[in-house]
């Protein structure tokens, strides 16, 4: 049996569209302790990192740890039909190999979704010693995620002492973002060492456009590394984490 | 399509077919020869003859090298060409033989189109493809033009691609010939070079061709033999340096190599004196390949002036396309410039 209940929609529906803009398919693995799901976009740039422990749910029930092979695109566009505040209620029929979502509001609102085969090896845990972090509320930095795009496919970010830079550079102009520190939308700084990487802005975008503005956003960087982004999910309970490979800066 | 090459080892060898997208940032070791004759073999017009320029050289071997790599590129592969260099002298034989099969083939070739049977041409031109020395100069020097890496083999130009992909420095050896898993190619990528819809030879059928991942400790496991004795099936069956012993197939010769264990034991039952060369000379050239480490592999950015020149100045290459194929080379290496989250995995 696999039930779990969630008191609105809301976490799951960002959580869902986050990662479907990265990956196809996915497989969550479900324990009694709790749901988690791990993977690599096709092209092995990026990588998505969830975790919910059942402390995120009003109910949670699995007796059994499962795999659940999910097609995002068509869960996405189930979710994307809920209301933030509807309860939400994730149910597994065994017998048929479905997912049961069920929206409750006023009505009962339910969709049926197949579930898929997928075959993936474990990850292993990427080796990274980022040297410096910031917590920037996530409307900033989609504020200059489309700053940037508009002059081209990829952003530098910097950390230093002084604070929170972006910067993006080509043939048809440039464009930067400053926040120092004590601005009140640099929530943290935490640099051991100075660090600046570069990474493609479509990618970026992606991650970032699910997630609310007003939250915070935890950037993880170190010199040619790939950048760590942490969303806030379920009070800081469960983990929404994104991983995406640098780009080389120009010889 | 080309005339039998390698060792037929396609009944016993497991394969699993990808997308072009998959090989994405990966370093592909391409056999060059085996590619250029591949271009010369479906690069043709109507009744099969050779692109050419005006002044009738042969373009088809460029043609499909310029468009073919500047596609890979564009989808973010890094092709690597090798180019064969001295052949191990047990291979004369076959060079020989292949040289007749295509002399023969060009004589039909002749025939058919007199007789006005198109097809039939189409059949025997492909078979008559032959690649010169100056063809394989310019194809040298069109992929420097590129920025495109290139290694020239000692030897084998498979072995030395095997080599590479052993050494870690590409990913797969791409061939159509199964030898590059003889020579220990820890991967074999087939059908690159003729990868999309192609038309069944003789027959008015078209076929979607996928590339085909051969993975050598898998294809090990599941036939249960190490690869001296896969070798020892190539020998048995033929390779480009020995006969093989006639009536023996790769399921006979899986077979007997798995009851008697290795070629010494083989050698000591009557199959013995059924060689024409030493069985264990044979072997040698897979297992102690004439390959070196003294190369380096580079890719540029594409001089577009270059390419231009060498391809539509010097061999009447349309312009217009020629220029779409540079925009791909450009748009891929910028691409090439994004790593991929495995370098840090431990």
């Amino acid at each position: 049996m696999v039930r779990m209940r969630m008191s609105d929609s809301k976490l799951w529906k960002t959580c869902v569209s986050a990662i479907a803009s990265l990956i196809d398919e996915a497989a969550f693995k479900l324990t009694p302790e709790g749901i988690k799901m791990k993977a690599m976009d096709p092209s092995h740039v990026a990588l998505v990192d969830f975790e919910l422990p059942t402390a995120a749910f009003i109910e949670y029930d699995v007796k059994q740890p499962a795999i659940l092979g999910v097609d995002l695109t068509e869960m996405n566009k189930i979710m994307a039909r809920a209301k933030a505040e509807d309860e939400f209620i994730l149910d597994l029929n065994e017998e048929k190999n479905r997912l049961i979502l069920t929206f409750r509001s006023a009505s009962t609102r339910r969709f049926s979704l197949p579930l898929v085969d997928i075959s993936e090896a474990e990850l292993p845990e990427p080796k990274l010693q980022f040297t410096a972090t910031a917590d920037v509320t996530a409307g900033i930095i989609q504020d200059g995620l489309r700053d940037a795009e508009i002059v081209g496919d990829n952003v530098k970010f910097e950390l230093t002492e002084e604070g929170f830079f972006m910067y993006t550079e080509s043939e048809t102009g440039a464009t930067e973002l400053k926040l120092h520190k004590g601005d009140p939308a640099l929530l943290k700084l935490n640099v051991k060492q100075p660090a600046r990487a570069m990474f493609n802005i479509k990618y970026l975008i992606d991650m970032t456009k699910a997630v609310g503005s007003a939250d915070a956003i935890t950037i993880s960087i170190g010199s040619n590394l790939p950048i760590q982004l942490d969303f806030p999910i379920a009070e800081g309970k469960g983990r929404l984490r994104f991983l995406l490979a640098p780009r080389i800066e120009a010889e | 399509m080309v005339s039998r090459v390698g060792v037929q080892l396609g009944d016993i060898v497991p394969k699993q077919t990808i997308e072009l997208e998959q090989l994405r940032g990966r370093i592909i070791a391409i056999d060059a020869m085996n590619s250029l004759y591949q271009f010369l073999a479906i690069i043709r017009q109507r009744g099969g003859e050779l692109l050419r320029d005006s002044r009738g050289r042969i373009t088809s071997h460029l043609s499909g090298l310029f468009y073919r790599t500047s596609n890979f590129i564009e989808l973010g592969i890094r092709p690597a060409y090798v180019f064969d260099g001295e052949p191990p002298k047990l291979k004369r034989r076959t060079v020989e033989e292949r040289r007749a099969f295509r002399a023969e083939a060009a004589e039909e070739w002749a025939a058919a189109l007199e007789a006005g049977e198109l097809e039939e041409a189409r059949k025997f031109a492909q078979r008559a493809g032959q690649l010169t020395s100056e063809m394989i100069s310019d194809a040298k020097t069109l992929l420097d033009c590129m920025g495109v890496a290139w290694v020239q083999a000692p030897g084998e130009g498979e072995a030395q691609a095997a080599y590479l992909v052993r050494r870690g420095d590409a990913w797969a050896a791409a061939s159509q010939d199964f030898d590059s898993l003889l020579f220990g190619a820890p991967i074999l990528l087939r059908n690159l070079a003729i990868t999309g819809r192609r038309k069944l030879p003789g027959k008015d059928v078209f076929i979607e061709v996928m590339p085909e991942v051969i993975e050598l400790q898998k294809l090990l496991d599941e036939l249960e033999i190490t690869r001296e004795q896969l070798v020892c099936i190539g020998v048995l069956i033929g390779t480009d340096y020995n006969a093989g012993v006639k009536g023996i197939g790769p399921k006979k010769a899986l077979e007997l190599v798995k009851k008697r264990g290795s070629m010494e034991k083989i050698m000591q039952t009557e199959l013995g004196d059924k060689f024409e060369v030493d069985p264990r000379e044979v072997q040698e050239i897979f297992l102690n390949p004439n390959v070196t480490s003294k190369y380096e592999l580079k890719w540029r950015e594409p001089e577009s002036e270059k390419i231009k020149e060498f391809l539509c100045e010097k061999h009447d290459f349309s312009e217009q396309r020629v220029q779409s194929g540079i925009d791909k080379l450009l748009k891929g290496l910028h691409e090439q410039k994004q790593v991929k989250l495995e370098h840090w995995f431990g």
